[in-house]
């Protein structure tokens, strides 16, 4: 039976904005959701009451679904007509499709909906894409009112290649259960499941109750509140979380479960570590723990405070390393090996950006779909901050015999070696390829908030960082609102840095094109009527030389910034120039007792997102022994394959 | 027993012939020389006279060799081109050299000095050892059966995923089962080349069956022998890695004195060759009558 618009508005704010709950975030949903996983099929049972929120100043006669499983129905998909049935490197299984049948919709004690249920694709038009679904309601859902469905489903999971899934007896249930979309801007935001999109809903409360054999180690998005064996063998555990807008969970009889206790003083923190590690990996325990560890008091201290109860890692299984490497609400898949040497920092990386997550896509929750880099970007950038700081900036992320590497070069080598298609901003499923995607939405955007922090400093991008998170954690920013934040915290106008930023796909190179410095010659030829000839013009012993030095300087990219220049002339003596950088060349002429020895554009190498550091500086003289060196190794290298190829 | 006389009697007949080792090194140096001049001419075009240039001398500047990847494509492109062409043209030379050192090693010399005996064994042999190359491929061809063979046996024993520590070591299982197969099959072509230079065998194909029977019928021996030398020459190659080890080349200096140790481990290598083909050809006249 349908409430009456009253009784259901006042059940809404009651349940949705009471005080005593003091809640973090504006909840806009609830799910109670009872899941079975059943091996043998490889499925998920489920029951969910969903209650959502009108919180709009319109009504709403129909609502949106996620149904991100069907994305691996068939290979008709948007997601496997993108992707070719591969992802990251992983291929699926042509034996073990997922999907999701949603068996019955109705509104709670009242009308069933089902049959009002169709498949809609907002995104490509793809009429056997079925990842989106909406139903038409009897009644709007008026302005501040909720409604409440009731929606049983089954969960089809395939074999992982793309973040959920199994592989043996481990299962990643991400993504798993109808999941409504977004109301915004009086619209529904409910995107296709696309090769390269990520997710995006709603803030609210999940009471999850969990059943599945005994011989499985389940860990979940929030804190376990109540745990009762069955007597058909199976056990059922019930976890609780407010303030988050997904839940995922994971159950393997392998895991070996460790919990600790993270505290920190300044600011406040008390959260419970899970670690679910696979038997097989045992190894990298220490480093798991350690980095998470790092993660919690490196995000802790420069944004805020970790504000939930537990934080989960989940170590995926020996071959289900395509779970591993993603996000979820206050839970993780991390990413290992049984042999990883301490020098190739891949654990702590994955750890550390997978946890950052939780801040930027779990606490601030911007759109994955249309405006990617807004977590990707700003959590790659965090990730690199963080890694510096606890590995050493120049061996963050590999650290292993002569090799040293760190998260930023490597950052910047993907983007400095790749083609220039696309801008920062785009919707995910638009761009390119699957590689100018993720090059431009991690690597580009971490290089340019990089950039920026040395542009304003790294007390005013502290400044920054900490105003864009505490105005929207536990909201739905924009890219609008990340330059807002950055205006503000800096008191600069910063368009023309974002404008090119993220809306242009065009490079950033500076060089130094030519120099040179000339002696002058003693004046010759007519001066007051007296004719001063060639010998007369000779210089006299002891009088001293005059150079010209001229220094020319290039703009090769489509991007503008304002560029220091840095002219040490011999002996030492240096000269700072400045240029807006707006011509495509710029002249500098000057007079002196001294030749120039070298000039160097950008010299503290503010512009990260230079392609070019290389062409940034140039000596009038050569020295060929850098180059020498290079040459000679690759000559005795070339030397020792020779030695083995033949006599 | 015969394994060690052969191999001491190997190192004798090397240190009376020098200038066998020389040789071999001269014509690598030759072949290097000119990659040295397209890899300088490489360097020079991405990174000209930049301060980035000066800093390889100095130190690992990552972001300098990362744009020397991605900024000189196609200096780079005629440095990989160079070497493969000096490599293929490195296999045309080497039947020349073997024929060479074992010509001066097979027949000692009643007149004439080093040089003289060389070049008729170069052009004495050259045919044949030549022919040996592509006739090798009835060795290559069951070599590569094998390693796919024993590959199949070992992905079935790695197949289940939870099994990674194990797959981990089937790798390394791999790598020595890829260079045991090579190094037999080179061991049994140095045979064929000894049984062509010591019997005046006309066919390369004859010559070939003959050292795989020989290798086969004296199997642990010749192997014995072939991984003595193998030795040797690792204990050289850890020598070298030591000492290149001890000081950090950050000055041009540094870096100089690397090469030339460069030189002298490479030089060595040269002799062990050297050592190689005397011991075992002491090896094949002791076993084969």
């Amino acid at each position: 039976m349908r409430k009456s618009p009253l009784l259901a508005a006042a059940a809404g704010v009651l349940f949705f904005i009471s005080p005593a709950r003091a809640s973090l975030s504006h909840q806009i949903v609830r799910y109670d959701i009872q899941a079975r996983l059943v091996p043998e099929t490889k499925t998920v049972q489920g029951r969910e009451v969903l209650t959502w929120l009108n919180d709009s100043d319109v009504p709403v006669s129909e609502l949106r679904f996620h149904l991100y499983l069907n994305a691996f129905k068939n290979n008709r998909s948007t997601f496997m007509k993108e992707s070719g049935g591969r992802h990251r490197g992983f291929k699926l299984d042509a034996e073990n499709w997922g999907a999701i049948d949603v068996t019955r919709i109705q509104i709670k004690d009242g009308a069933d909906l089902t049959p009002t249920l169709e498949f809609v694709q907002p995104d490509d038009h793809n009429p056997e894409d079925q990842t989106v679904a909406r139903i038409s309601l009897p009644a709007a859902v008026k302005p501040k009112e909720s409604v409440s469905l009731v929606i049983d489903f089954v969960s089809k999971m395939p074999r992982v290649f793309a973040r959920s899934g199994f592989s043996g007896d481990f299962y990643m249930i991400g993504q798993w259960f109808p999941k409504i979309g977004v109301w915004w801007k009086d619209q529904w935001n409910c995107h296709q499941y696309h090769s390269t999109s990520e997710f995006f809903a709603d803030f609210g409360a999940f009471n999850v109750e969990i059943t599945a054999p005994e011989r499985f180690i389940i860990g979940a998005t929030g804190r376990r509140t109540a745990e009762r064996k069955n007597p058909d063998g199976t056990r059922t555990l019930t976890y609780i979380q407010e303030d988050v807008h997904d839940f995922a969970w994971t159950a393997c009889p392998d895991f070996v479960e460790y919990r600790e206790r993270f505290t920190l003083s300044d600011p406040a923190v008390d959260t419970e570590m899970i670690f679910l590690i696979h038997r097989a990996h045992l190894n990298s325990k220490e480093r798991y723990v350690r980095s998470l560890r790092q993660g919690l008091e490196f995000y802790s201290r420069h944004y805020g405070p970790y504000p939930y109860g537990t934080i989960t890692l989940v170590d995926p299984a020996p071959g289900a390393a395509a779970a591993g490497g993603m996000e979820y609400p206050t839970l993780f898949t991390a990413m290992t090996t049984s042999f990883m040497p301490g020098g190739i920092r891949m654990p702590e990386m994955v750890t550390i950006h997978e946890f950052g997550h939780g801040y930027w896509y779990g606490i601030v929750g911007s759109n994955e779909f249309e405006e990617a880099w807004l977590d990707e970007g700003i959590n790659s950038y965090s990730e690199a901050k963080a890694m510096a700081e606890y590995y050493g900036p120049d061996r963050s992320l590999i650290d292993w015999g002569p090799v040293r590497i760190s998260d930023v070069q490597y950052q910047r080598f993907s983007v400095i070696g790749s083609g220039r298609f696309d801008p920062i901003l785009r919707n995910s499923w638009e761009y390119v390829s699957n590689g100018s995607y993720g090059l431009n939405v991690y690597s580009k955007a971490s290089l340019m908030l990089l950039t920026l922090e040395r542009f304003l400093g790294e007390e005013t991008m502290a400044r920054l960082m900490k105003t864009y998170y505490e105005r929207w954690k536990f909201r739905h920013p924009t890219s609008a609102d990340f330059v807002q934040a950055a205006e503000d915290a800096s008191g600069r106008d910063l368009k023309w840095f974002f404008d090119q930023a993220l809306r242009s796909p065009d490079k950033l190179d500076y060089a130094v094109s030519s120099l040179s410095s000339e002696e002058v010659p003693p004046a010759a030829g007519l001066f007051n009527g007296k004719l001063v000839s060639p010998p007369e013009a000779k210089r006299k012993r002891g009088e001293a030389v005059t150079y010209r030095n001229e220094i020319v300087v290039v703009r090769k990219g489509e991007w503008v910034v304002p560029q220091d220049i840095l002219i040490v002339l011999e002996g030492g003596k240096t000269i700072r120039e400045s240029w807006d950088g707006r011509e495509r060349w710029k002249k500098f002429v000057m007079f002196g007792p001294r030749k120039l020895d070298y000039v160097q554009i950008d010299p503290e190498a503010r512009w990260l997102l230079d392609v070019n550091f290389a062409n940034n500086s140039m000596r009038l003289e050569a020295r060929p022994g850098g180059p020498r060196k290079i040459a000679l190794t690759i000559t005795a290298w070339f030397q020792h394959l020779l030695s083995l190829a033949g006599l | 027993m015969n394994v060690i006389n052969s191999y001491s009697k190997g190192i004798q007949d090397a240190l009376l012939r020098p200038k066998a080792a020389i040789v071999l090194w001269l014509v690598n140096a030759a072949f290097a020389a000119l990659v040295y001049f397209v890899a300088a001419g490489a360097v020079v075009s991405a990174l000209g006279r930049s301060l980035a240039a000066d800093d390889l001398l100095s130190r690992s500047n990552v972001d300098a060799l990362f744009e020397l990847l991605t900024g000189s494509g196609a200096a780079l492109s005629a440095l990989w081109t160079i070497v493969l062409v000096l490599l293929v043209l490195y296999l045309f030379v080497s039947p020349l050299l073997y024929g060479g050192i074992l010509h001066d090693l097979v027949r000692p010399r009643d007149r004439g000095g080093f040089a003289q005996s060389f070049w008729a064994g170069a052009g004495r042999f050259y045919g044949r050892f030549f022919r040996l190359v592509p006739a090798s491929l009835v060795l290559w061809v069951p070599a590569a059966i094998l390693f796919i063979l024993a590959g199949l046996v070992l992905d079935s024993l790695g197949r289940d995923p939870l099994k990674e520590q194990l797959n981990f070591y089937l790798t390394f299982v791999r790598i020595l089962l890829a260079l045991f197969l090579f190094f037999l099959v080179k061991m049994i072509l140095d045979y064929a080349r000894i049984r062509i230079a010591a019997a005046e065998t006309r066919s390369a194909l004859a010559a070939l069956a003959w050292a795989a029977a020989f290798v086969l019928r004296k199997f642990w021996k010749t192997l014995a022998l072939y991984y003595v030398l193998g030795l040797t020459a690792l204990a050289g190659a850890a020598a070298y890695l030591g000492i290149q080890s001890l000081f950090g080349k950050t000055t041009m200096r540094a870096v100089l004195f690397g090469f030339l140790l460069t030189q002298l481990h490479i030089l060595w290598r040269s002799w062990i060759k050297v050592v190689y083909q005397g011991a075992q050809l002491r090896f094949y006249a002791q076993e084969s009558f």
